[in-house]
């Protein structure tokens, strides 16, 4: 459906004809961004729509860190929904992405996460690309003895890599199928670019690593991400030790198109009396205690004196400082059921040791064996197993109210109807 | 060319027998104390001042500071007891670990002591049980373990559980 000659960039593929016409794929409830149906967790023409529409559309995707191809030769393989692409920085200093395929009959060329090449030569016939992705050579271009071999008329330059558009903001190294998409930092606009440059705007470290596969739909943990409402509720960890209650001073903000989000509190704000917290009825409010709150230490990162900001790109990355635990998330659709959550821990480059060493031990609150967010992993399976033989019943998100908009206090659904507006913008449902 | 080049001779000792199967042991206590679910004595297999990390292959290769847990001292560990079961929400699973022969870390003393540290690494295998009886292989790997003598008796004084994948199915709650 996107007929690929891979000769350099091509046109949009938002701009094929879609498999499925949008008008058949879905309708949306009459309640508009208030409900959320089932079906789009659940059905595979959605899931493979989501492919052409979303990851191939006009949208960037995040591959890597820039600290992580430091060198000329330096790769890091990554997929952009389930298209596998490589970031490489070539002889002259320039990181290119490429579609992580051979020209020829479609080998994968990079097989490791990361390494250093080069060139690139591929595996199963020998034909090697340089790192600007132009087709240098061709085993047996010739043939043997005046046999075999290609004919005459082959010319090597019009089969290159596919190579698309790429950009960098801050540490983030983003690339796009799409040419209409406009540079990342004017696509995220003013406010979210503003988050972007204080959490990732000067050299990173990478401090750790490691993917998290969840079984539900994508989406459920993007909205999960979003929903502000969520975080001082489920996660007792949160509340019981004061680091993230729905009673501080914070604010959801959404992006112009809703797709994007910043949630944000401030722990040293926080106005418990005369809200359910100190009524004493959430489940939240159980008692238990640290016997080690070392935890618990931090230090005030930012001089605007927010302790808590979860941004998410859309529609699949998250930018995450709890306290002083720094990370950055890519989320990977496997299928309808089942994602792989992609986490680059980070510190900086000029931590101090004892600033490293609070990283390290609040490290223990995020990740599959987060302290606080562990319960992430498996909330959105917990959804989707309901949803799954009720495709036309709904989600239903009127916290905060039913349009878009950035709003003050987070007991509100807003990030959430957010993406579902961009969502469908996009995706034409 | 010699038949045998490699002297292994310190196998046959009996204070090396000694040693080994008595960190075996240890190793062994420990992990049956996790799959039976006593978590109160989890903590008492390690030294007041242990270190505990869950951590990858990956992250070690790449010599990442930050794995998936870390625990400095055994009042963290009951901290994370304490929180598994009063504050954080999953569905009710236990493990199965299947533990390899335990042997001397490569490259340390071979006629090992108890008084100065015995390093030891121990493989397994872990299955994750759900409440329905849903079994999957949760992650393998090895116990990377540093074993110091008490007034109490043997204790873990340092303990890295290496893992041998960098991916993690839902979520650990449970400690290796």
């Amino acid at each position: 459906m996107n007929p690929a000659s891979d000769t350099g960039l091509e046109a949009s593929a938002s701009s094929a004809p879609p498999a499925t016409p949008p008008e058949t794929l879905l309708t949306w409830p009459a309640e508009g961004l208030a409900r959320i149906p089932f079906q789009v967790y659940n059905d595979p023409a959605i899931a493979d729509a989501e492919q052409q529409r979303l990851f191939r559309g006009d949208i960037w995707n995040l591959i890597c860190l820039e600290v992580e191809i430091p060198q000329p030769g330096d790769y890091r393989t990554n997929v952009i929904g389930d298209t596998p692409v490589v970031a490489i920085r070539g002889n002259d200093g320039l990181v290119r992405v490429f579609v992580n395929r051979c020209a020829h009959r479609g080998s994968m060329l990079c097989l490791d996460k990361s390494g250093n090449r080069k060139d690139f030569t591929c595996i199963y016939h020998n034909w090697v690309y340089d790192l600007e992705g132009s087709l240098q050579s061709i085993a047996f271009r010739r043939g043997i003895r005046g046999q075999g071999g290609l004919p005459e008329d082959f010319d090597p330059s019009q089969h290159g890599l596919k190579q698309l558009r790429m950009d960098i903001i801050g540490a983030l190294v983003f690339a796009s199928f799409s040419e209409k998409v406009p540079p990342v930092r004017e696509w995220l606009g003013e406010r979210m670019a503003w988050n972007v440059d204080r959490v990732v705007g000067r050299p990173v470290r990478i401090i750790g690593g490691y993917t998290q596969v969840m079984h539900n739909n994508w989406k459920l943990y993007i909205e999960n991400v979003k929903d502000a409402y969520h975080a001082g509720l489920l996660h007792l960890f949160f509340t019981r030790f004061g680091l993230n209650r729905l009673s501080m001073d914070g604010a959801v903000e959404v992006s112009e198109r809703g797709g994007h989000h910043l949630s944000w509190s401030k722990m040293h704000n926080d106005h418990t009396e005369g809200t359910e917290y100190s009524d004493g009825k959430l489940r939240s409010m159980k008692d238990f205690d640290l016997e080690d709150k070392r935890l618990l230490q931090s230090w005030v990162e930012h001089e605007d004196g927010i302790t808590h900001m979860i941004q998410t790109i859309f529609p699949n990355v998250i930018i995450q400082q709890i306290q002083n635990s720094l990370a950055v998330r890519l989320l990977v659709p496997r299928g309808t059921d089942e994602c792989e959550l992609q986490w680059w821990i980070i510190g900086y480059a000029d931590d101090t040791e004892a600033q490293m060493q609070t990283r390290i031990l609040q490290s223990n609150l995020v990740g599959p064996a987060g302290l606080v967010s562990l319960e992430d992993g498996v909330i959105g399976s917990i959804v989707q197993r309901t949803t799954l033989q009720d495709p036309n019943r709904a989600g239903v998100v009127e916290m905060g109210g039913r349009t878009v908009e950035s709003q003050k206090g987070r007991v509100s659904e807003t990030g959430v109807r957010g993406f579902w507006q961009e969502w469908r913008q996009k995706m034409g449902v | 060319m010699p038949i045998l080049t490699k002297d292994n001779t310190h196998l046959l000792t009996p204070a090396f027998q000694q040693v080994i199967t008595a960190a075996a042991a240890l190793v062994a206590d420990c992990v049956g104390a996790v799959d039976d679910e006593r978590f109160d004595e989890w903590s008492t297999f390690f030294t007041d001042d242990c270190r505990y990390d869950i951590t990858t292959r990956e992250a070690r290769q790449k010599g990442w500071p930050i794995g998936l847990m870390h625990c400095a001292g055994a009042a963290m560990l009951r901290d994370r007891i304490m929180s598994m079961r009063h504050a954080n929400i999953f569905e009710a699973h236990h493990y199965r670990h299947m533990v390899s022969a335990t042997r001397l870390a490569p490259g340390t003393d071979r006629a090992p002591e108890f008084a100065s540290g015995v390093r030891v690494h121990t493989n397994f295998g872990v299955t994750r049980i759900m409440a329905n009886g849903e079994t999957t292989f949760f992650g393998s790997g090895f116990f990377d373990d540093l074993i110091v003598a008490t007034p109490g008796g043997l204790r873990f004084h340092e303990r890295t559980v290496v893992l041998d994948s960098s991916q993690v199915d839902t979520l650990i709650v449970v400690p290796f």
